[in-house]
């Protein structure tokens, strides 16, 4: 166990536990869209509410739930101290710009989307699943969110949002394959196929239903 | 062409340092970049000051000595080429070119433009080597090794641990330097025996000086002069976590 431990302090090691929270993260992102999806089903949200009940009820998922928060926690902390170590291991920039186009803007700007992700986060949890699961009145889930998915404010955070994940996965993704040595020229393309998914797919799915709802009219 | 330096001048390790500005003219575009710092450097002798300090040495790209970053970049802007082959006419006629030493809290300013990289020499002693019998050479093609590994471990091995990579990244970190010696060990037969102790002994070395965490930016593998590539990143990756496991 001790071995397990101290791997987790070095460089490798701290990178290896973000990419593969990451990954789990991406997991989840896949199931949630799939329920979410069900929004757009015009039965008046009883799909949505039974994979929903499902959701909360079910013991194995109940321990996923657990593993989730865990796994969210540990990718934040994990990032932040490895964004403090990597400013300390740099100490002094330098004075003419460095390395002009070497490097996408997007790979030098991963923390702040992450940081960015963890606000909606915030604003998701408090605004939807603690209301649902730890409110003092029954909440009917459907209901409370198509209402905040229809206010165009909240759905413009919402889409945002979503654009913030888009960028955070399109290099976060193949970046958790290249930390577990996976990324080379053999597998290199078929990741990259991938990757699309995740990075596109998955946040243009969430990001369609607040359009839908606030912009497209819903089910009206 | 007539030139003006904006050259970083630091008198030791724990002085502060300024960017001073000379004019340098009559520069011959055929020119290295290091011969046209010689000329300075008479100049400045001759005025009774004090030269500028920069590492160099075989002045032909494979010692990997001559350490600096010239307008943001080490080794300068021509893609593939060190210091020294860097030839004056990569720039133009009344260019103002700003010169500073490599920067990493692991690489310490030693004067000037020199600085200590003595911490990658303590990452090979922690594992860059192959245990190996002394007495007579075997052949070499004793040992049948596969023409594709066999070019990717010397590709590796084309690394001159310049340090261009750490200097570049924004997170100073090694993983191209490291990834790249462990690499040339990995894909050889006779790198097999010591292979698990190497990459443990080498990353908890890099570790220990300082060196940050790779986020796979990708500028370390676009100012190589030798072309080491992130493949070589993978590598380590993957043979580190084999180790770990196994």
């Amino acid at each position: 166990m001790q071995w397990f431990i101290k791997a987790l302090s070095t460089s490798i090691g701290k990178k290896l536990l973000v990419g593969l929270t990451g990954l789990f993260l991406c997991i989840f992102l896949v199931v949630h869209l799939y329920i979410n999806l069900h929004l757009l089903k015009t039965d008046g949200g009883e799909e949505f509410k039974a994979l929903a009940h499902f959701m909360g009820n079910t013991w194995a998922i109940k321990v996923m739930e657990i593993g989730l928060f865990l796994g969210i926690l540990l990718h934040i902390i994990y990032s932040i101290l490895i964004t403090l170590q990597n400013r300390s291991a740099k100490a002094v920039g330098y004075a003419k710009s460095p390395n002009p186009g070497t490097s996408s803007w997007v790979s030098r700007t991963m923390i702040f989307w992450g940081l960015l992700i963890l606000v909606f986060l915030v604003i998701h949890l408090q605004g939807i699943y603690f209301k649902y699961k730890f409110g003092s009145e029954p909440v009917d889930l459907y209901v409370l969110t198509v209402q905040v998915m229809s206010d165009p404010v909240w759905a413009i955070v919402y889409i945002l949002s979503m654009v913030g994940l888009g960028i955070h996965l399109y290099h976060g993704f193949q970046s958790a394959f290249q930390t577990f040595g996976w990324n080379t020229p053999k597998y290199k393309p078929l990741i990259n196929l991938v990757a699309v998914v995740f990075w596109l797919g998955i946040p243009a799915g969430f990001a369609f239903l607040p359009v839908f709802f606030a912009f497209l009219g819903g089910h009206q | 062409m007539n030139i003006s330096l904006k050259v970083w001048r630091q008198r030791n390790k724990s002085a502060d340092g300024e960017f001073k500005t000379y004019k340098v003219e009559e520069v011959s575009p055929d020119m290295s970049f290091l011969e046209m710092l010689d000329m300075l450097n008479e100049l400045l002798v001759k005025r009774g000051e004090d030269p500028i300090a920069f590492d160099h040495d075989c002045r032909e790209g494979i010692c990997g000595t001559c350490s600096m970053v010239i307008n943001g970049r080490p080794h300068g802007p021509i893609k593939g080429v060190t210091t020294c082959q860097l030839h004056m006419r990569s720039f133009s006629n009344g260019d103002t070119i700003v010169v500073e030493p490599f920067r990493a809290r692991s690489f310490p300013i030693v004067k000037d433009l020199v600085v200590d990289r003595s911490s990658f020499e303590r990452i090979m002693i922690a594992g860059g080597y192959v245990s190996v019998r002394t007495g007579n050479a075997p052949d070499a093609n004793a040992i049948p090794i596969n023409k594709h590994d066999a070019d990717e471990a010397f590709n590796a091995a084309a690394c001159i641990g310049c340090g261009a990579c750490v200097a570049s990244c924004k997170n100073s970190s090694a993983m191209l330097f490291v990834g790249a010696k462990i690499s040339q060990y990995a894909l050889l037969p006779q790198g097999q025996v010591e292979a698990k102790e190497r990459v443990l002994n080498m990353v908890a070395a890099m570790d220990a000086e300082g060196f940050g965490n790779c986020s796979n930016t990708g500028a370390c593998e676009a100012t190589c002069p030798k072309g080491i590539n992130l493949t070589h990143i993978a590598r380590l990756n993957r043979q580190y976590t084999t180790a770990l496991l196994s």
